[in-house]
């Protein structure tokens, strides 16, 4: 089927939107649900103590309990489905409408299958053969619009097929895949995107609800299918670490009680209640911050962009990365790695800030689609002391360069996104440590504030041409209190001898870049949309 | 480097950067503590800002809203939520064409001086936008029209405002 | 036991017939239809599931504690 104009500018892009927010809603639903449906059947087990129909009971209740766990994920693939479409479709028809006025702005008769041709020429000035060869260009341009649009219908109802609801009561077990042949983490992305794509939906699947860990990790996996198995992964980590927060509660209420009442404490339990506040302490942290990822995940705001959990992990420290819009489908990709501080128990101001980016970006080139991800995938210094350490720079190095090859492996389509590296403070220091150690697969990179990337030399860093580097720094910053010595991180990358390009940005503190017209974020815009001769 | 050298540079470091972490916080400074207008009137200030530019421009324009309809959480030091929380609300202008949007700056120029507002940026030569931004210090509105010039001679104009960060209650409560 | 998913959040999900002309719109009415069909079933399945189980459950123990009460 090949699309018309009319038909591509008549597009509804509301509907689908709002649909796609209402089945993000719905496998929210369905997977607390599911989790109410756990705590029944651990108290079926608990009461009902023996007999054949408790045994029939309790295998039928899991079997239920399955098959709500199992919508869960489908659910979210329908909603990725029709949020990204409404997202291209955006972008689509704004470009379409772009070129039709110009063409029709420049006198040229626009067909609605979207043939151009030199109707009454309004200027003299241009020859013949120019005109005609301006038209083509304009019917060329379009051509491949309408295409495109053709191909984002027929992907999206992939997409839409593949997540449809179950026909019988068949929970994970159709399209078993063993765990062993899961490609280990740390392996090539363009491999593991072949293994991805040799399997079956079925496969892909039942390895999202089985082993939601090992897919959402890996780089190299598509990030729609991370993101279903990430969502999983943060569910059920939310609710093992309340559990144990509970536990603990019980076990402090419990030692409280026996001090207040006069009973004998031994030194094992006083010795224990550090840990246990300590610990008590860290996992409020974590559930603090898996909320503030969540209270962004489940935004039923249609006005903001969809968000996918590309990583999640509570694992030391933790590790979050969140994509605001999807990278596998934008035509630009913004990876933004937060700096000292930055941590899990509070990454929101992190994710507010990526959606910024991406909101100044699309209203900045709406013919194009920008999606930007916060990347806390490595363990950020917690305090500016520790940020004289290049530990953990170095710690980042293979997880930047390999997230950033995964972004390449994953991407739709023949054309490659024109991508984005852009570090805030210590995030400089990661990116320059990566781009020196191993390279880096981008097209700019951006250091804002940075305290010295690891080289005095913008030709140093590996993968991006210096004209391609970009930095700044505002006045009133302390953080041009740090010194350029090799000691530390080196040179403050804005200097002339660095060899980069710098951008303006006002006067203000250590994280006013972000702040509302602040001509940082139209640079940063104008940066990650490819308009770098609009810089300033 | 020598073993010495190396743990002096540490040291150093350390002073460094503690130094800057003070700066950062803004050295302890309670300047945030203050009751505020609450959410409610935030937005009403907000949106009586882009009415009374909307009314300036010329005849038949309507605004459609875009951007996110929740409130967005302030930044303090370091990138963290200080609880507190403005309004922004962004209105695209649709417009007839023709119609003068490259007139649009001055237009709201005018009217803005006139009403005592401060200049906080005036981009109006730049393309990717061209953008004026005032100060309204009465309401605690920050006001701004941005033009996009675009392919085929197009201009893409929208108004924005910000309010100030305040509480959403009006003052410091146990929930924020 | 709550109802698995109530029908208000089933409805909201409606397409209708948006973008009728492009291949897709058709294609995700169908499949928005067939989840509301399957979550419709799935609710019902789980209540009643939940009550079979309290009445299973509850008959279990009264036998049970009949018996307790004879052997007594």
């Amino acid at each position: 089927m090949t699309l018309t104009i009319s038909q591509v500018l008549g597009c509804d892009v509301s509907t689908p939107d709002l649909a796609g927010v209402a089945f993000d809603d719905l496998a929210t639903v369905v997977d607390d649900r599911a989790d109410e449906f756990t705590v029944m059947l651990r108290d079926v087990e608990d009461a009902w103590e023996a007999g054949q129909a408790r045994e029939a009971a309790l295998r039928r209740g899991s079997d239920l309990r399955g098959e709500l766990a199992a919508a869960q994920p489908l659910l979210t693939g329908v909603a990725q489905a029709l949020r990204g479409f409404a997202a291209d479709s955006r972008a689509i028809v704004n470009h379409l409408r772009e070129l039709v006025n110009e063409a029709e702005g420049a006198g040229y008769t626009v067909t609605d299958g979207g043939s151009v041709s030199v109707g009454a020429p309004r200027s003299t000035a241009a020859s013949a053969y120019d005109l005609q060869r301006d038209a083509a260009r304009h019917g060329d341009q379009i051509r491949q619009l309408l295409e495109r649009a053709d191909a984002l219908d027929e992907s999206t109802i992939r997409k839409l097929t593949a997540n449809r609801a179950p026909n019988s009561a068949s929970g994970p077990g159709s399209g078993a895949v063993a765990r062993e042949s899961v490609p280990r983490a740390g392996t090539d992305p363009a491999k593991v995107h072949q293994w991805w794509d040799s399997l079956t939906d079925d496969e892909r699947r039942y390895l999202i609800a089985t082993y939601p860990d090992l897919v959402g990790a890996l780089d190299g996996v598509p990030v729609t299918a991370r993101d279903q198995a990430n969502r999983i992964v943060l569910d059920s980590e939310r609710d093992r670490l309340a559990a144990e927060s509970r536990e603990m509660d019980a076990y402090l209420a419990d030692l409280r009680r026996r001090v207040a009442a006069g009973e004998e404490v031994s030194s094992e339990d006083l010795s224990r209640h550090g840990l246990v506040e300590h610990r008590r302490e860290e996992i409020a942290g974590k559930l603090r911050g898996i909320d503030q990822i969540l209270n962004r995940l489940e935004s039923t705001d249609p006005g903001r962009p969809r968000a996918y959990l590309v990583g999640f992990s509570t694992a030391d420290d933790g590790r979050a990365i969140v994509a605001i819009g999807n990278p596998d489908t934008a035509d630009n990709v913004l990876t933004y790695v937060p700096g000292t501080g930055a941590d899990l128990s509070h990454p929101a101001g992190d994710i507010r800030r990526a959606d910024y980016m991406a909101e100044d970006a699309n209203r900045m080139e709406p013919t194009a689609q920008t999606a930007t991800i916060m990347w806390l995938g490595y363990d950020a210094p917690d305090t500016l002391p520790a940020a004289a350490d290049h530990r953990y720079a170095d710690g980042a190095v293979a997880d930047l360069n390999r997230f950033q090859n995964g972004l390449r492996a994953t991407h739709e389509g023949t054309t490659a996104s024109h991508n984005v590296v852009l570090g805030h403070s210590y995030g400089t220091t990661v990116i320059g440590h990566t781009a020196t150690q191993t390279g880096i697969t981008a097209d700019e990179l951006v250091l804002v504030a940075s305290p010295g990337v690891g080289t005095n030399d913008a030709s140093d860093l590996r993968g991006v041409s210096p004209e391609h580097v970009w930095a700044t720094r505002a006045d009133g910053d302390p953080i041009h209190w740090a010194p350029d010595l090799d000691i530390a991180h080196g040179n403050d990358p804005t200097r002339k001898d660095f060899g980069g390009q710098t951008f303006t940005s006002d006067p203000g503190d250590h994280s006013s870049y972000w702040k509302e017209n602040n001509p940082a974020r139209a640079n940063i815009a104008r940066i990650v949309t490819g308009q770098d001769g609009e810089v300033r | 480097m020598t073993g010495r050298l190396a743990v002096r540079a540490a040291a150093f470091w350390c002073v460094v950067f503690s130094l800057v972490a003070m700066l950062a916080a803004g050295c302890g400074k309670d300047r945030n503590m203050q009751p505020t207008i609450t959410l409610a009137e935030a937005t009403e200030r907000v949106e009586r800002s882009l009415r009374d530019a909307a009314a300036q421009l010329p005849a038949g324009a309507e605004l459609k809203r875009e951007g996110p309809d929740e409130p967005l959480p302030c930044e303090g030091a370091g990138g963290m939520d200080t609880g507190q929380v403005f309004m922004e609300r962004s209105y695209h202008v649709i417009h007839p064409e023709p119609w003068p949007t490259d007139q649009l700056i001055e237009i709201l120029d005018r009217y803005w001086k006139s009403q005592g507002f401060r200049v906080l940026r005036d981009d109006r030569g730049d393309r990717l936008p061209a953008t004026l931004v005032v100060r309204d210090s009465a309401n605690q509105v920050d006001v701004a029209i941005d033009l996009y010039h675009r392919g085929g001679g197009s201009i893409d104009a929208y108004l924005v405002a910000d309010s100030d960060c305040i509480w959403p209650d009006g003052t410091l409560s146990p929930r924020s | 036991m709550r109802t698995a998913v109530t029908s208000r959040q089933v409805r909201l999900t409606v397409l209708g017939g948006t973008n009728a002309s492009r291949a897709v719109g058709p294609v995700a009415t169908a499949v928005t239809t067939g989840w509301q069909a399957y979550l419709t079933r799935l609710a019902g399945r789980v209540d009643g599931y939940g009550t079979d189980v309290v009445r299973a459950g509850c008959e279990y123990r009264a036998a049970d504690d009949a018996t307790v009460r004879r052997l007594r």
